[in-house]
């Protein structure tokens, strides 16, 4: 499946209130939405046309957050579904996500892009493997680890999607500070010099999980649902229907076969 | 050098983040050729300036950057950053920006700042409770809310240029 795809099933199955997207660039993806939108890019060039009501930013996604109030556009200003597809580098990629999970609500959805790389060449931080023609997913599959490592509440989903693979994260906490507070610690093992020593799981997609057995899942009802709750009972909504999905196992478990309520 | 003149920064090696109550930066600047030793920073952001004490160190044909700003709080706008080696010397760009907003990770910006040329929009009025209440009508009762409203608005417009017409506009 192409991450076009999945995020086209996703719009579907989350069914957003808000959508926000990071790396715009043509509109390629801004122009699945049909719900109140703000999209943030430096450098976009739009070539594809966009059917949603959008406020499209031009700046640095950090100067975007650093705004007073960035969501304003938003009627309610929570995003449901958020796609991270900004820089490709890990400090980058981290602190959009951080800077993106202090605007949701435990029901929200994020989807971070290029987290998958298939070769060393491809998750280089210099930009050799698209120079060749090629994908850049850049070292943004860093930040996996560095979830797992400090947000072990968070469910993260590694997602075998072409051409770089894609994490979706649920239950984001936008009370939660561990993870801002954890950045300045984090970032100086991030950036290191290519070429990146990627684990084998990441190379092979081992802890991947197959994008149309996610996408089916019988969990997306409850995740509707629970964005009428109070972040406490939606957390709890959520959760059991992560844990009733089989989501909340460990990766390598989730990628062998389908989850039990799928097998169902 | 980049066109306009302001220092090239290597965006893969070069980052800030937050140490005890400052800011520690390093910016690799490829094909730049700074004297090693103490160098003064400067951070500019609109008519707001900051100058702090740095160091510059070769690495191969680059130069390195380090500073630190103490205090940990710049505000929620970018910082520009120039440096100079002495006091003679004027401040020379470097094509990256330091963003510390207390809610959000340190950013260091590589790169030109984008620009748009008008400024940004008035974001949308703030959503009051009544819209939050209204919000959960069903739509045939928001219609005729709305059309209300209108025709309220109608009114009040129809009256103030009765009353402008009376005084010949004048306030």
């Amino acid at each position: 499946m192409q991450r076009h795809d999945l995020l086209a099933r996703l719009h579907e199955l989350v069914q957003p209130r808000t959508y926000f997207e990071i790396g715009v660039r043509k509109g390629r993806s801004l122009t699945l939405s049909r719900v109140p939108s703000v999209g943030v890019d430096p450098f976009f060039v739009l070539t594809h046309e966009l059917h949603c009501d959008v406020h499209l930013v031009r700046t640095t996604s950090d100067e975007f957050f650093a705004r007073r109030h960035p969501f304003a556009h938003f009627p309610e200003q929570v995003v449901d579904l958020a796609f991270i597809d900004g820089m490709h580098l890990a400090e980058f990629a981290l602190r959009d996500l951080i800077n993106t999970e202090r605007h949701c609500h435990p029901a929200s959805v994020i989807v971070i892009d290029d987290m998958l790389p298939r070769s060393v060449v491809e998750a280089g931080r210099g930009r050799v493997g698209s120079a060749d023609g090629g994908a850049w997913a850049g070292d943004v599959y860093k930040i996996i680890d560095v979830l797992h490592e400090h947000r072990p509440d968070l469910v993260v989903v590694e997602l075998d999607t072409l051409p770089t693979g894609t994490v979706v994260v649920l239950l984001p906490d936008p009370s939660d500070t561990s993870l801002a507070a954890a950045y300045d610690h984090v970032v100086g093992d991030l950036v290191t010099p290519d070429p990146q020593d990627v684990p084998e799981r990441v190379l092979t997609r081992s802890g991947a999980m197959d994008p149309a057995t996610f996408v089916a899942l019988p969990i997306w009802g409850e995740l509707r649902a629970a964005r009428r709750h109070r972040p406490a009972e939606a957390r709890r909504r959520v959760r059991d229907a992560c844990a009733a999905s089989g989501l909340l196992q460990p990766p390598a478990q989730l990628s062998g076969q389908a989850p039990a309520a799928v097998a169902r | 050098m980049s066109a306009r003149g302001a220092l090239e920064v290597d965006e893969l090696t070069s980052w800030a983040r937050r140490r005890d109550d400052g800011i520690d930066v390093s910016v690799r600047l490829p094909g730049t050729a700074l004297p090693p030793g103490p160098v003064q920073v400067r951070l500019v952001a609109g008519n707001a300036r900051r100058r702090c004490d740095g160091t510059a160190r070769a690495d191969g044909d680059a130069t390195v950057l380090d500073f630190r700003v103490e205090q940990l709080r710049l505000g929620p706008v970018a910082w520009q950053i120039s440096v100079r080696g002495g006091e003679q010397d004027r401040f020379q760009r470097v094509r990256a920006r330091l963003l510390a907003v207390g809610t959000q990770p340190v950013a260091l910006l590589p790169g030109p700042a984008p620009a748009t040329v008008h400024p940004a929009p008035r974001p949308r009025d703030a959503q009051t409770r009544l819209h939050e209440v209204v919000a959960t009508l069903p739509p045939p009762v928001r219609t005729g809310l709305r059309r209300a409203r209108d025709v309220a608005r109608k009114g009040v417009r129809t009256v103030q240029g009765l009353r402008e017409r009376s005084t010949g506009g004048a306030r």
